[in-house]
């Protein structure tokens, strides 16, 4: 287990204020935050790469605070993967074990010899780092990191500078990697479907604080904050205001959408406030087809503005036709097709009851 | 197009000037004499020791610079700006003034005790040795510490975590990498020691077969109106100075492996 205590640093006007943080072990844990909150130089003070100025960073319960990297046992990959150019695939791999301090814990060569076999670079391994593919350094990189034994990962960024179409296939190799070695990872990232695929907890942090951090399903349906929230992109974040409870849900007026809705018991987390913002995200939105039957709940009439083609599915930007308020929809194109929806028209919107959560605060 | 044709004219135009600046030697060109200079024993004297002290002056120097130069880029320290523009000090001091300093300074009683129980300095081979290593130190800083800046501290961060201690890592990662520019650095500091001649005259005199460096002769030829001497002496030094740098310069065009 990684375990971060009070941890606060100052570097000119930034600062990191009181970073509490468990990686559990054996677990993947994403730090994701948007650019300059601080998660990279979180992952750095981590590895001792910077100095803090009070907190403890403690490794399997062992406060590794004053140690220097090299003593502390982090593997580490960052950004731009660091490969050392100079030296070949082979070379990077066993720079550690050569060179570090576990060369005089009689490394496991077998042990390298399957972490390569594993990440299949044994076709590249005496390459120079220059000829190697975005792909490739990839998992040279992993293996370097991992060669010399180490437990522990911390990644920044690994997958930015990865071609999309393979970055999916490296993901599912990390995750399998995790799985055979039994690694704690800790990464940093931005990107959120990288993430909620990766990860298994995820901690978010905002302008250099830890805003939240749990299990990435009860993070995904119940942010924290508002800004929580946007982060994570959701669009139709309303205002709610608790009428009354009923058998499994509680009636809520919402003002934005000037409708009563339902909202399941188990959706609201902690104790119910009179008022609060509430959410549901856009592929849940559902158009309701009146030919077929339909829940007499949660309806709310909206005209489509506007129809946007993404690929794999369509959104559609709609209205509510009392109020105006804008609704975002995600349709999958089979789902459209037999909709046939044009701009203008007018629309029936069920938003499911047990899609509806509440932001925390 | 034009700012391509621009900037080869200018290119051209400074190789010229080089060049036939070179050439107009020739007018003095005597063959008899340049076999005599070339073969006399105070030629053979002022080229050993021309090439002997650039040589030492030029490694002592590197020895210093390569250390300073990682500190200057890696490090934050107190008063990092003031030894920073410290380092230009032999480049912004004329070359006999620097010579004068020294002087001066072995004139002094820490000078004198040095002189009198450690090392000779004035007018003496180390004298040479000592003017060309203060002239040329502050140019091997310089140019170390452009070749660390250009390596991304990340690499070193990384073998930190792969348990591997900075001295390792600098052997290992940080001295391979910036081996071109420190080799660089090697090569300005030995062509501007081996044509070293203010601080070098100041401090260890002119002495036929003691002290007497090329650059040395070639005054002392041209003091006594000895032209063809003279320039006999500057294509034996431009013909030492060129052949060294070429070939260092072809040993790292082979090294260049990536």
């Amino acid at each position: 287990m990684i375990e971060v205590r009070n941890l606060y640093l100052k570097q000119g006007h930034f600062e990191l204020k009181d970073i509490n943080l468990i990686v559990e072990e054996g677990s993947f844990h994403a730090l994701i935050g948007p650019t300059g909150c601080g998660k990279t130089t979180l992952l750095e003070s981590i590895l001792g790469l910077r100095k803090i100025d009070r907190g403890q960073i403690l490794l399997k319960g062992e406060e590794v605070t004053k140690k220097p990297p090299y003593e502390r046992g982090f593997a580490y990959v960052p950004q731009d993967l660091s490969l050392f150019p100079h030296l070949t695939a082979y070379e990077n791999i066993l720079f550690g074990v050569k060179y570090g301090l576990s060369a005089k814990k009689n490394p496991n060569y077998k042990d390298i010899e399957e972490i390569i076999k594993f990440l299949r670079i044994e076709e590249v391994l005496h390459k120079k780092v220059p000829f190697l593919s975005g792909g490739e350094k990839q998992r040279v990189a992993l293996a370097r990191a991992l060669a010399p034994g180490y437990k522990y990962l911390l990644l920044d960024e690994p997958f930015t500078a990865i071609h999309p179409g393979i970055r999916k296939d490296l993901w599912g190799l990390l995750k399998d990697l995790q799985r055979k070695y039994n690694l704690t990872i800790l990464m940093v990232s931005h990107d959120l479907e990288e993430t909620f695929f990766l990860a298994d907890y995820i901690t978010l942090m905002i302008k250099g604080r830890v805003i939240q951090s749990e299990r990435k399903e009860v993070i995904y349906n119940h942010p924290a904050t508002l800004e929580v929230a946007q982060y994570f992109g959701i669009k139709n974040i309303f205002k709610g205001e608790l009428l009354r409870k009923e058998e499994d849900s509680y009636k809520i007026w919402c003002p934005d959408l000037a409708s009563e809705l339902l909202i399941p018991l188990e959706n609201f987390k902690g104790e119910p406030k009179r008022e609060f913002y509430f959410f549901i995200r856009r592929e849940n939105i559902m158009i309701v087809r009146p030919d077929l039957p339909y829940r007499e709940e949660n309806l709310i009439p909206a005209k489509v503005q506007r129809i946007d083609f993404l690929g794999e599915q369509y959104q559609i930007m709609a209205h509510s036709l009392k109020t105006k308020v804008p609704l975002e929809i995600a349709l999958p194109g089979y789902a459209f097709t037999k909709l046939k929806l044009k701009e203008g028209d007018k629309i029936l919107l069920s938003l499911r009851k047990e899609k509806l959560f509440t932001v925390l605060s | 197009m034009y700012f391509k044709r621009l900037c080869l004219l200018f290119t051209f135009l400074t190789f010229g000037l080089y060049a036939g600046l070179t050439v107009s030697l020739f007018y003095f060109w005597d063959s008899k004499t340049f076999f005599a200079t070339l073969t006399s024993e105070r030629t053979f004297f002022s080229i050993k020791i021309s090439f002997i002290a650039a040589t030492v002056a030029t490694l002592l120097s590197l020895g210093i610079a390569i250390p300073v130069g990682y500190a200057l880029s890696r490090y934050e320290f107190k008063g990092k700006r003031l030894v920073d523009t410290l380092m230009e000090f032999p480049m912004v001091v004329s070359p006999a003034a620097l010579g004068a300093i020294l002087l001066i300074f072995f004139n002094n009683p820490l000078g004198t005790w040095i002189q009198s129980h450690l090392i000779e300095f004035v007018f003496t081979f180390y004298g040479i040795l000592l003017a060309q290593f203060v002239t040329v130190l502050g140019v091997a800083v310089r140019f170390t510490k452009a070749a660390i800046d250009n390596i991304s501290v990340r690499y070193e961060l990384v073998a930190y975590s792969l348990g591997v201690k900075p001295w390792v890592t600098f052997y290992k990662i940080v001295l391979p990498l910036a081996f071109r520019g420190i080799l660089a650095a090697g090569i300005l500091s030995w062509a501007k020691a081996i044509g070293e001649f203010g601080a070098t005259i100041t401090l260890a005199g002119s002495m036929a077969m003691r002290t007497e460096t090329l650059p040395i002769a070639i005054f002392m030829r041209l003091a006594t109106a000895d032209i063809e001497g003279s320039v006999a002496l500057i294509l034996i030094l431009l013909s030492i100075a060129f052949s060294t740098l070429y070939t260092l310069r072809l040993i790292v065009r082979q090294r260049e492996t990536f």
